[in-house]
This record gives structure tokens, C-alpha cells and sequence, in this order.
């Protein structure tokens, strides 16, 4: 038996929009409590134009742009009305690569980040921990942490430190 | 081993049911409706839930439990006499097989009785049988895919698309005499499919749908900018992707509109079109409000305004698709927007009609409005 939260279902938004009644159909085939339903492929046009918390997603991936921090204002204000009426705490905000997509994130309230550069944050703390940092770099820390198997991570000599950066595999105490 | 979705659970609680009334010798009484065997108009959600209400009646029953089976199929199974909540039922799925504008399957073909322990057997059949899988002569057509659309793009590319196009007239139902609105130009899809690909889902992926209509609008697009095919043209709507606005058929279509109906052509947009390239959506009307076009949103559903905010589309009309349970949805949507704004596609229902009157909407489409306007125009001459 899978634990709560152990699956996201990633469903483009696109995909849902353009047949209502079968992503219903897919949203009933995916009611156990391992599943999480996860929308993606929203970009900040898109999310200003749509009331995704209709669809009752649990996340919603919302692909960093560095034009977000420049939007003019009719659109600033379309987005930050749709991150409201979703709610930043069901947002995760994708392909944030960079610091700006770090600080505009957090100021609009979104605690959940997926890209390149909090991975490298990640690896810098992880090797300014690590014993062994002596003999790896940067990218390979990095590299090493997103392999999903052992020979990926060949050549780190603490695994549990990579470990450290994905969610606990067993279900946490009740 | 895979874990088991719900229904399956249910489906395995029934059949033990079952199997206990047998080995007990106890009466019990059960219905199965086949949601599965609803066509297509009725599958939506709402459908889905009016289904399950209503079975209610039985619920009332002495031991009544309900389960939802793969399928998806519903089931009650009951203790004792049950004529009254019986007859309520019928009633309640007539009145949700009345929701459809195409013909409905008979009851006679979705809903199952069984007397148990005697039909015991029967009803373990019926469970053990599809849900799964469909049965083969229900199986659906599959979907489009990339190799068959590069064989139907090539056959598009021969074929003279002129006898796929269609026009429908849009109907004004005002106050004053019944008027014709626009024409509503597209390219049937259901005719290109039999003439092309028959016994395939064109609508059944998505993304390659997308392409085929791109190219159909470029088609579309040459067909109406091509010599002489708009001189006699009155207003009209054409069905359009947002990525086909901005492209050279567009331009030259827009070249050769005559000045008469600058202003009076409306590009009708689909809602998956503007979410997957919502930026383009915005350059697309921008630029289509610069040159006097309207734009309209296809396939508006109250479920579908719940997900998208109309007040930030900026659409000038919204084409709603009528169903009877419409009326009891339309609230939150005419709070929104004004009736004026909607264009109702009755189908085949007069009473999409009188409804729409009731509420201010004065834009109809189908055979209803055009029996309507026939009615009214035959009366005022």
C-alpha cells in the first residue's frame, strides 16, 4: 500500500481544460490518498486568464519567467488576483532557476520551488557539510542528487547526504 | 501488486455480497446502471452526479447500500419491497436521459434488476463482464495518432476542401422580427473524418488535434480569401486557432475582406487553445481588435467559465452549448456576463429557446432557432 502524498499526478492544464469530462473521469480514477493531483504547464498568461482552483488541484506548477518581475500593470494585477484566489500555498513555482525567481516567489507567498538553482543551493550547503567535498565539484553534487539510480551517483562517498535533499520514503509516524 | 482503486473495492464488497446471499439463501433485491452505456453528452460531471442522486430513493430502503463500480457502473442493493422508490427512479433517469440533444439509449439498456438469491448468479456475471474493459462493440474509436495525421494531412493536401465546409446561420430571436445574425463558417470534421478517416477519435488527442485544425484553418483561411468568395458574403463567424491569426493566410484573408464586413466578422476561439499559449492569445486579439474583428470563446460551459475568468479574456461573445441542466447552472455565468454577450447553441431543443429568451440572450444557433426564427418570420409576413 502506497503512503499518503506518495504520487503527484501531473496533468497538463491545457489538457484538462480541452475535455473537461475526462479529466473528471481521470480525477475519480486517482481518490486514493497516495495520489496528488498536480497541474501543470501554466505559465503567468495562462494562470492570469484562469481560475485553476475550479479544477481542485493540490499543487499547481507555475513556470518561472523572468518577465514576471516587469509585468505591466493590468497583467500584474490579473496574476496576483489568480495566485490569490488559488492560494500561494498550492503553487510551486517551476523552472525557477535563478535567485529573481527565488525573491518574486517568496514575495508573492509561494513556499515551493523546482529548478536549477535551489538545487545548486541545496549542494552548496550539502558540501559545505560534507567530509568528502574535497573531491567533488559543484555540478557533480548536483548531478549526483538527481540521479534516480546507484550509478548515477557514483563517485559521492555519503549517499545519505544526497538522501538528505528528497522526502523520507516511508510513511511518517501517525 | 497493484493497489486496487475504489471501485474495484467495490466491485469485490458486491460480489461477496452476492456470493453471501447465495450460499445464505437471503432475499435481497439489486440495480445495476450501466453510466458507462450514457453517450457522451450526458458523461460530464453533473451527469455523473445526477446519476448517483438519482438512486437515492432506494438508499431509503431497509439494508440499501450503494456501490460504485468500475465502468463506471452503479449499484443498490436492498432488502424488501421497494415499488414506490422503484418508480421514483425511473422517473429521475428519464428526466437525465431527456438531458441530451442526441438520441438517448433506452433505459431498457442501462438499467438491470436482479432478485437475489435466484438471479444471484446473473448479477456476478454482469459484474465480472466489462467495466475494465469495454465490451468490443462499445470500444471507442482510438485517437489520432502522429502517423495517421501525417496520412490525413496528406490526403488533406490533395483533397478540394470546399465540400467539407459548412455554414449555419446564428439567429437574433430580439425583440423586434427574428433576424440572421452571422453565418457560422467552419469545416466539418465529422464529414472529413467519414470521407477520410473512418473509425478513427480526431478529437482524441489533444495536442494532434490542434495540428489538424491549424492546418484546416489555413485552408479555411485561402478558401474564403480566394477570388470572389466573399463578394456576396454577409457577416459571419469562423472557427479559428489563436496561432492561425497571427499567420500569412490570416493576412492575406484580411487583405482580401471586402471593406462591407470589416467589423462584422467574428473569429470564434477554443478555450485549450488559449490556455496552451496564452500569450499568443493575447498578441492574437490585440491585433484581431485592430484590424474590426469580434472574437467569441467556443465551447463555453459552465464548467468551463468556472475555470476561466471571462472578465480577463475580454471575449465579446461567448458560445454556450445548451443542455436542460443549463438553467439550473447559468447563474454564477449571467451574474458575469451580459446575456447579450451569449450565443446559444440549442441543438435540437426548443425549450433551449424559451429559456434563452426568458434570461435576455438573444443569439441562437441550431435547428431550434432556426425553427424559431422560421416561425416568427412566417408569422410577421
Amino acid at each position: 500500500m502506497l503512503p499518503p502524498d506518495a504520487i503527484g499526478v501531473e496533468v497538463r492544464f491545457m489538457e484538462a481544460v480541452a475535455d473537461l469530462s475526462r479529466f473528471a473521469q481521470a480525477c475519480r480514477g486517482c481518490v486514493t490518498p497516495a495520489f496528488r493531483l498536480v497541474l501543470d504547464g501554466v505559465d503567468h498568461a495562462a494562470l492570469s486568464l484562469a481560475r485553476p482552483g475550479a479544477l481542485d488541484p493540490d499543487l499547481l506548477k507555475l513556470d518561472w519567467s523572468p518577465r514576471m518581475t516587469g509585468l505591466p500593470g493590468r497583467e500584474r494585477r490579473l496574476l496576483a488576483q489568480s495566485i490569490t484566489a488559488l492560494g500561494p500555498g498550492r503553487i510551486v513555482l517551476h523552472r525557477a532557476e535563478t535567485e529573481a525567481a527565488l525573491v518574486w516567489g517568496r514575495a508573492h507567498g509561494i513556499e515551493r520551488f523546482q529548478g536549477r538553482h535551489v538545487d545548486a543551493m541545496l549542494a552548496a550547503a550539502r558540501l559545505s557539510d560534507c567530509r568528502f567535498a574535497g573531491g567533488c565539484s559543484l555540478r557533480q553534487c548536483i548531478d549526483r542528487a538527481a540521479a534516480t539510480g546507484p550509478a548515477g551517483r557514483a563517485g559521492c562517498r555519503d549517499p545519505a547526504l544526497l538522501d538528505a535533499a528528497h522526502p523520507d520514503p516511508q510513511p511518517g509516524p501517525a | 501488486m497493484t493497489a486496487r482503486t475504489p471501485d474495484q473495492l467495490a466491485r469485490e464488497r458486491l460480489a461477496a455480497l452476492v456470493a453471501d446471499c447465495l450460499a445464505a439463501g437471503v432475499a435481497r433485491q439489486a440495480l445495476l446502471f450501466r453510466v458507462d452505456r450514457l453517450p457522451p453528452s450526458l458523461a460530464r460531471p453533473h451527469h455523473q452526479r445526477l446519476a448517483e442522486a438519482a438512486l437515492a430513493p432506494l438508499l431509503a430502503c431497509a439494508r440499501a447500500e450503494l456501490f460504485q463500480l468500475p465502468g463506471p457502473r452503479l449499484a443498490v442493493v436492498w432488502r424488501g419491497d421497494a415499488e414506490a422508490a422503484l418508480l421514483d427512479v425511473v422517473d429521475s433517469l428519464e428526466h437525465l436521459l431527456a438531458d441530451t440533444p442526441v438520441a438517448a439509449p433506452s433505459l431498457r439498456d442501462l438499467v438491470f434488476l436482479y432478485d437475489l438469491p435466484e438471479a444471484g448468479d446473473l448479477l456476478l456475471d454482469a459484474l465480472a463482464d466489462g467495466g475494465d474493459a469495454a465490451d468490443a462493440a462499445d470500444a471507442p474509436d482510438p485517437p489520432l495518432d502522429p502517423a495517421s495525421l501525417l496520412l490525413l494531412e496528406a490526403a488533406l493536401a490533395q483533397a478540394d476542401l470546399a465540400r467539407f465546409a459548412r455554414r449555419e446561420t446564428i439567429w437574433r430571436l430580439g425583440p423586434g422580427a427574428a433576424s440572421a445574425a452571422w453565418d457560422h463558417r467552419t469545416l466539418s470534421l465529422a464529414a472529413l473524418r467519414a470521407e477520410l478517416m473512418p473509425g478513427c477519435d480526431l478529437a482524441g488527442d489533444t495536442w494532434l488535434l490542434r495540428r489538424l485544425t491549424r492546418t484546416l484553418d489555413r485552408r479555411a483561411l485561402a478558401l474564403l480569401a480566394s477570388a470572389g468568395e466573399l463578394a456576396a458574403a454577409g457577416p459571419f463567424v469562423i472557427d479559428l486557432n489563436v496561432s492561425s491569426v497571427l499567420g500569412a493566410e490570416f493576412l492575406r484573408f484580411d487583405a482580401a475582406l471586402p471593406a462591407c464586413l470589416r467589423g462584422r466578422v467574428v473569429l470564434a476561439l477554443c478555450p485549450a487553445d488559449i490556455i496552451a499559449d496564452a500569450a499568443a492569445f493575447g498578441f492574437a486579439t490585440g491585433f484581431a481588435r485592430a484590424r474590426h474583428y469580434r472574437v467569441m470563446l467556443r465551447d463555453a460551459t459552465p464548467e468551463l467559465l468556472a475555470v476561466l475568468w471571462t472578465p480577463a479574456l475580454g471575449m465579446d461573445y461567448l458560445a454556450v452549448p445548451w443542455t436542460p441542466a443549463l438553467p439550473g447552472q447559468a447563474g454564477p455565468v449571467l451574474d458575469i456576463i451580459p446575456a447579450e454577450s451569449l450565443v446559444l447553441g440549442a441543438g435540437e431543443d426548443r425549450d433551449a429557446v424559451g429559456w434563452g429568451r426568458s434570461v435576455g440572450i438573444q443569439l441562437f444557433q441550431g435547428p431550434a432557432a432556426d425553427r424559431a426564427s422560421l416561425g416568427e418570420r412566417a408569422t410577421a409576413a
